[in-house]
């Protein structure tokens, strides 16, 4: 016995015991399993990044187009009060083209012509970085959006600001029936909202009284589900460009199949066409302002004040933001 | 290892973290001119507090026959966010047509000062209360 341990070194072979093994094995484990959210959320950041980057270009190209033409550019412009494709012309997403460097994209839209007119469709079904945040699921091909001729088009990322919600059904300040030039109406309007009916035209610096560091101008909207219900960037149609603050939180969340769920607006589907609300870890969603500056805004976040900060005229004190 | 797998997932769970909303149960009655109200939607959204510009996500819930609701939050938990909250009491349903349109499932019973002009305001005890009673009245 004593003699068969002596030897016992020798006969081992040169190399490591399982235990050793396992414990590396295990080391290494933990290291990647440490390292992989920390790479995962890097990415995440950088994807956010860029979505307030593209933000921030929309906002620089918007207060290009106030100096060339003393306007913002209009939410939409709606030729009658019916919902029909050829009641549509054009949007502020093809507005500033120009401002963003795209020139001969605008120019290859017609704004005489209905925005879903075949002549038009080219620019509609274009996939443009600068209107797509990577963070947005499944925006990188067309699809064929609710309440649009049957035509994929290519989505986007961002809706304008177009005001407050006052009624059911549709009822958006700007939206056909409610559009009116009643006091209440016009407390609720937007920085970019349907112009065209009701004898609503398009806003300047000087309307927003509320003060541009006070008002959200752009924003972020992404949908995990119901591709149909995407933003569309170059669709005039109101749903599918503009966005409205809205008191309930369920319209911050991305996930339009839920926002409309039985826990959330439970049959108030009109809540969710108008949401605004991002794929970015945390629920944070991202606006450019009035003023130009991007912020970050919670889902979180009080509904009211929301709701406050999409009007240019509420006169609503917003301490604290 | 037990221990140290124990302490890193303490950590982790305390770096990410960020505000958070304590919840609290909450039930109550809604009665329209004094009849209870069944199949009304009720939503609870919360007020800031202060400066701070976030208070939290809101609750939801849905009157049973006697008017009876039990709030769940939006997170999925039961109960509401203590503190102040903005309430909307809805009885308006609808479904989606096939361009879009709205076809109403259920009418808006409720004057808009329930809902889309609501200055209801019910504050969320921190231990909760089964007393979140709202008796309202249909006369404009």
């Amino acid at each position: 016995m004593k003699n068969q341990s002596r030897q016992e070194p020798a006969v081992r072979p040169a190399g490591f015991t399982l235990v050793e093994l396992l414990v590396v094995i295990a080391i290494i484990g933990i290291l990647i399993g440490l390292l992989l959210p920390a790479v995962q959320s890097v990415r995440a950041a950088a994807r956010r990044i860029q979505c307030a980057n593209n933000l921030k270009q929309i906002g620089l190209a918007m207060h290009n187009y106030h100096a060339a033409y003393n306007s913002l550019p209009p939410g939409t412009i709606q030729r009658g009060t019916s919902n029909a494709a050829e009641t549509h012309v054009i949007n502020w997403a093809i507005s500033i083209l120009p401002n963003l460097e795209h020139e001969a994209l605008f120019k290859s839209y017609d704004p005489r012509l209905y925005n879903g007119h075949d002549q038009n469709l080219p620019v509609l079904k274009t996939l443009l970085p600068v209107m797509r945040c990577p963070a947005d699921s499944d925006s990188n091909q067309l699809h064929v959006p609710t309440q649009f001729r049957d035509e994929p088009i290519a989505p986007g990322s961002y809706k304008g600001v177009a005001g407050r919600r006052w009624g059911s059904q549709n009822g958006y300040w700007d939206y056909p029936p409610f559009a009116s030039q009643a006091k209440s109406h016009l407390a609720g309007r937007g920085p970019l909202h349907m112009v065209g009916i009701g004898n609503h035209d398009c806003e300047t610096f000087d309307t927003i009284r509320d003060g541009t560091s006070n008002t959200l101008l752009v924003g972020e909207y992404h949908t995990k589900t119901k591709p149909d219900r995407k933003a569309y960037w170059a669709s005039a149609h109101s749903f599918h460009s503009l966005g409205t603050p809205q008191l309930e939180s369920y319209t911050r969340v991305p996930d339009w199949e839920w926002c409309n769920g039985p826990q959330a607006a439970g049959g108030m589907f009109w809540q969710c066409h108008r949401a605004f609300a991002s794929l970015h870890p945390g629920g944070t969603i991202q606006f450019v302002l009035g003023d130009g500056s991007v912020r970050s805004l919670s889902e979180n976040i009080d509904g009211r004040l929301f709701e406050d900060l999409g009007t240019i005229h509420g006169g609503e004190v917003v301490a604290g933001f | 290892m037990t221990r140290l797998l124990l302490t890193l997932a303490l950590l982790v769970a305390a770096g990410c973290g960020g505000e958070s909303y304590p919840l609290a149960q909450v039930s109550g009655t809604v009665t329209l001119d004094g009849k209870p109200l069944p199949e009304a939607r009720v939503f609870f959204e919360p007020k800031r507090k202060g400066e701070n510009i976030n208070s939290g996500f809101g609750s939801t819930a849905t009157t049973n026959e006697q008017g009876r609701f039990q709030l769940t939050s939006l997170g999925g938990d039961s109960g509401a966010v203590i503190g102040e909250h903005y309430v909307l009491i809805r009885t308006i349903r609808g479904e989606e047509g096939p361009n879009g349109q709205v076809v109403i499932v259920s009418r808006e019973k409720l004057p808009s000062r329930y809902h889309d002009q609501s200055t209801l305001i019910f504050t969320v005890p921190p231990d909760g209360t089964e007393q979140a009673d709202f008796a309202l009245t249909s006369d404009p």
